[in-house]
């Protein structure tokens, strides 16, 4: 995708609403339906009855959350079933209420495939296609504004590039619709590592960016597995370390210069100090990466995507602006994109960012700035008003 | 003259600890028994504005201390659907824990019966798409909530009064009682 | 700049009143130089082996890196900051300094046997007591502790605490466990009763990967990452209730930096408002207990334009919160006038040396 953002929205005199894109949609994580399941082979649907699937559970064990699906209660489908198993109710209660103009869906349900790393090589492959070809089947077909993250088997990179030319180019009603590579923050290795460089081959020849999503199949922190849900919850913006660190040194950027990584309900806020230490780093030890040929915060300024959810909640409304514009004037201005979480418990409405002083930086929160990371177009007349004059 | 006055439904629509979601001149209202009395929230967590009343009564939980656990179940919070901020259904006040520094309360009234019947035989009430939420049921007593301090927000309590078999909300603010007066406070 | 006076620059013309250092490093030289301090049997077991000492303190510490020790500071045919004159010459006389507290990170937690990690553990707090505490009155240490036993943990608390030399105990930032665990609550216990101090201080041995993804392939990469060592343990500490277990406890964090805090807090005070049923004895808002409970030393500062950096500051939300570091003899890109100016005069006084004389009872 390009780097300057290109204006959908309408033309001047129409609509003023502000067009929205939701960068971060979940159906219903549980992959182990007979819905998902039966696109697999007959061996494989065979093998899950006996030898089960997701065998290992949750890093260090669980922590279970505190509601069934870490859920909105009020998004249980009508007839009483998990959020996010009904396509038309996720689009009345998300897309038609808020008119938003596109959503990427992203499976989170596939992390604990953990990228292919502890199921039979060819099982995870097969899976991961399965899952793509029902949120095709499921989501993409009934509606346009559906968009979808790819699941991949991130481990076996080869494999995983040969999902994304698939969803890419063998089905052209939908090749366009297949917005991100999904990766999980919890890869054997820290994933601008070179062994995962054919996906990011993928990925810039058809011109979409990876993406991370909290919750993780491996580790949860450096000294092992926390005891709380709570926890968890917090700890997971720690993830971006490793991984922001490891794009940058490894010199992924260098190799891949149209590469976008996109880092979803990872928070943002961070951002900013994490650029500036790794360009104090950079100034003492910088002699072990001669391979860089920018300052690390360059880096992160041009090729890092960010998503609003879970929204800062400063002390104090004052920080809550201050941060912001701490985040645009170290140059991530384009980089923010709304995000609601739909149907979890953390949900976000649109609002938060709608009235912003500055109407521009509204517009590309909203919508703006994924429209141009995602190539999804806004919408004519669709989204919210602003509530200031 | 408009009334301000609606049936929403009959006093035994609801069970001990139970609520049900009715409509009333366009507002969403959670109507609560707890403690054998009736209370009424307005349908709006002042957080970030989920609908309240979808969610779920709950005891209060304190601790002095890791592996200790003080549950009382004869509070009556409500607990948001969306982020979990509890509220104490009969004043709308929020409750983070005891150390942290809370939707309007309307008040339940006893209403004249015959003023009532009127209403309902004239067609003026906007009786209820009765909701139930699925609510734990808790003991008939009145519901204490020692040593926790306020937070922030207070949600906005709606009166609501008993007239015979049924169940009427007030919607004049001059029915709510001094201490809702207090100030809903919204996050832009 | 922090660690080392610009050339051009007096340590007066930087600041006129007092400096206390909460963090200078000792190096062990040599394993031989712990030898006299401790039993036959540890002496044996290092010759049998060839044992060169534990590993740790190389993995966070490359020995040739300009991080691991500044060029100007490098003695010639000596390890750096290996001795008390070393230091004298380096920071106490140059800085002139009130008190300066010594870390000695030996990298005792990644030797595995219980009881040699002990007794290492003891050589390294006598040595310190001996050579260096006895030598220059200006220095406070921590006293360092094996990082597996609980109980081999309080006992060196038990054995060496009180020693009016030491105010605080070194916990490295990565760990087997996360530190606020139930079976850690007996050390911070000890630590509140000796009225210590709990030093979070990079450093440690993870069982497996120090992060949520794998094995930096470069150092740089692994140092840069390491927020999330420190981020982790305090979140783990806060969540486990150690604060309502030890209410006196103070903690210095040491070497993490502090300008990532403000957004971490937020984030937590965020969660804890609708997740705290599952934690009900975190009872404070977690930043409010990170302020509370915590104080952040100034090496490094990773500090970015001034005008963005003083807002960050301001979100620190306390004139309390900082403690001047040289971290001696780590290196750093930093620059403490330009700190100082973006602090109130009040901060300034505090960060030099007030916070640290309350905080470590000078």
């Amino acid at each position: 995708m390009t780097e300057t953002l290109t204006p959908t929205t309408q033309a001047a005199g129409a609509s003023t609403k502000v067009g929205i894109i939701d960068t971060d949609v979940h159906p219903s994580m549980n992959p182990m339906k007979p819905e998902i399941l039966k696109y697999l082979p007959a061996k494989w649907q065979d093998y899950i009855k006996e030898a089960g699937f997701i065998r290992t559970g949750s890093p260090g064990g669980e922590r279970p959350r505190h509601r069934e699906f870490a859920h909105r209660w009020d998004a249980v489908t009508p007839d009483g079933r998990e959020p996010g198993s009904n396509q038309a109710w996720a689009a009345e209660q998300l897309l038609d209420r808020y008119g938003i103009s596109g959503a990427l869906l992203d499976d989170i349900g596939g992390f604990s495939v953990a990228g292919g790393g502890r199921q039979p090589a060819e099982l995870s492959i097969a899976f991961s296609r399965a899952m793509n070809e029902a949120r095709r089947d499921q989501w993409l077909a009934a509606d346009p504004r559906w968009y979808a993250a790819m699941t991949l088997p991130y481990e076996l990179p080869e494999a995983a590039a040969a999902e994304i030319r698939r969803c890419k180019t063998q089905d052209s009603q939908y090749s366009d619709r297949w917005k991100m590579a999904m990766f999980a923050p919890n890869n054997m290795r820290p994933p601008g590592h070179p062994s995962y460089w054919p996906i990011y081959e993928a990925c810039e020849e058809f011109g979409i960016p990876v993406g991370f999503h909290v919750l993780a199949g491996n580790r949860i922190t450096p000294s092992g597995a926390p005891d709380f849900y709570f926890e968890e919850h917090c700890t997971w913006a720690q993830f971006n370390f490793p991984i922001v660190s490891s794009y940058v040194f490894e010199g992924v950027f260098d190799r891949f210069p149209n590469l976008k990584v996109a880092l979803l309900e990872l928070g943002w806020s961070w951002a900013v100090p994490l650029a500036w230490r790794m360009d104090h780093a950079y100034r003492v030890m910088g002699r072990e990466v001669p391979h860089l040929t920018r300052l690390p915060s360059e880096y992160i300024r041009d090729h890092f995507y960010y998503t609003t959810q879970p929204i800062e909640e400063p002390e104090k409304d004052q920080y809550s602006d201050e941060v912001l514009e701490a985040f645009t004037a170290s140059g991530m201005g384009e980089k923010l994109m709304f995000s609601s979480d739909y149907p979890h418990w953390d949900f976000d409405e649109p609002y938060h960012y709608l009235d912003l002083p500055d109407e521009q930086l509204s517009r590309k929160i909203l919508g703006g700035n994924a429209s141009a990371l995602l190539g999804i177009d806004l919408l004519p007349d669709t989204g919210l008003e602003r509530r200031v004059g | 003259m408009a009334t301000r006055k609606f049936v929403v439904g009959k006093t035994d629509d609801l069970r001990e600890g139970e609520g049900m979601l009715v409509t009333v001149a366009n507002r969403s209202i959670g109507i609560f028994k707890v403690g054998g009395e009736f209370y009424g929230l307005m349908n709006k967590c002042p957080h970030l504005g989920g609908e309240l009343c979808k969610g779920r009564l709950t005891g209060a939980l304190t601790s002095d201390g890791p592996g200790h656990y003080q549950y009382d179940p004869d509070t009556t919070l409500i607990m948001c659907p969306w982020h979990g901020w509890e509220y104490d259904v009969r004043t709308g006040q929020s409750y983070l824990n005891p150390k942290t520094p809370g939707a309007r309360p309307y008040q339940v009234q006893v209403e004249n019966g015959g003023e009532v019947t009127i209403e309902i035989d004239e067609g003026r009430v906007a009786v209820a798409d009765g909701e139930r939420s699925a609510m734990r049921q808790v003991a008939p007593r009145p519901a204490k909530i020692a040593d926790r301090a306020p937070g922030p927000y207070v949600a906005e309590t709606v009166s609501v009064t008993v007239d015979g078999d049924y169940l009427v909300v007030n919607l004049d603010p001059r029915s709510r009682p001094a201490a809702a007066q207090a100030q809903t406070e919204e996050k832009a | 700049m922090t660690t080392a006076l610009p050339l051009a620059t007096s340590r007066q013309e930087l600041w006129t009143g007092p400096v206390i250092d909460v963090d200078v490093h000792a190096n062990v030289p040599s394993i031989e130089a712990l030898y006299p301090y401790m039993d036959g049997i540890w002496v044996d077991w290092a010759v049998e082996r060839a044992y060169k000492g534990p590993s740790a303190a190389a993995t966070h510490y490359p020995p040739m890196s300009p991080r691991s020790c500044r060029p100007e500071w490098r003695p010639g045919g000596r390890a750096p900051a290996s001795s008390v004159e070393l230091l004298q010459e380096h920071i106490l006389d140059p800085w002139d300094v009130q008190y300066a507290i010594l870390n000695c990170y030996y990298g005792v937690d990644s030797l595995r046997h219980p009881d040699w990690a002990a007794a290492l553990a003891r050589a390294v707090n006598d040595w310190i007591a001996n050579e260096w505490l006895a030598r220059d009155p200006r220095l406070r240490a921590s006293l360092i502790v094996p990082a597996r036993d609980p109980a081999a943990m309080v006992a060196e608390i038990e054995r060496i605490g009180d020693h009016p030399g030491f105010v605080q105990v070194l916990l490295p930032a990565r760990n087997d466990w996360l530190w606020g665990m139930r079976a850690f609550h007996p050390v911070f216990k000890a630590i509140e009763r000796h009225d210590l101090v709990a030093g979070l201080h990079m450093g440690g041995t993870s069982d497996g990967a120090p992060s949520s993804t794998g094995y930096a392939s470069w150092y740089i990469e692994q140092y840069a990452a390491e927020w999330a060592s420190f981020a982790s343990q305090i979140t783990n500490i806060i969540s486990e209730g150690v604060f309502n277990v030890c209410p006196n406890l103070r903690m210095s964090v040491l070497e993490g930096g502090f300008l990532w805090v403000p957004v971490w807090g937020w984030r937590m005070n965020k969660e804890w408002r609708g997740l705290h049923r599952e934690v009900p004895w975190v009872d404070t808002p977690p930043l409010d207990l990170i302020r509370e409970h915590m104080r952040f030393s100034t090496a490094p500062i990773d500090a970015g334009p001034p005008e963005l950096t003083k807002k960050a500051i301001g979100w620190l939300g306390s004139d309390d919160f900082l403690m001047f570091a040289t971290d001696y003899p780590h290196g750093y890109d930093d620059d403490l006038p330009g700190l100082l100016s973006l602090l109130s005069e009040n901060a300034r006084g505090n960060m030099m040396a007030a916070t640290a004389r309350q905080w470590y009872r000078l």
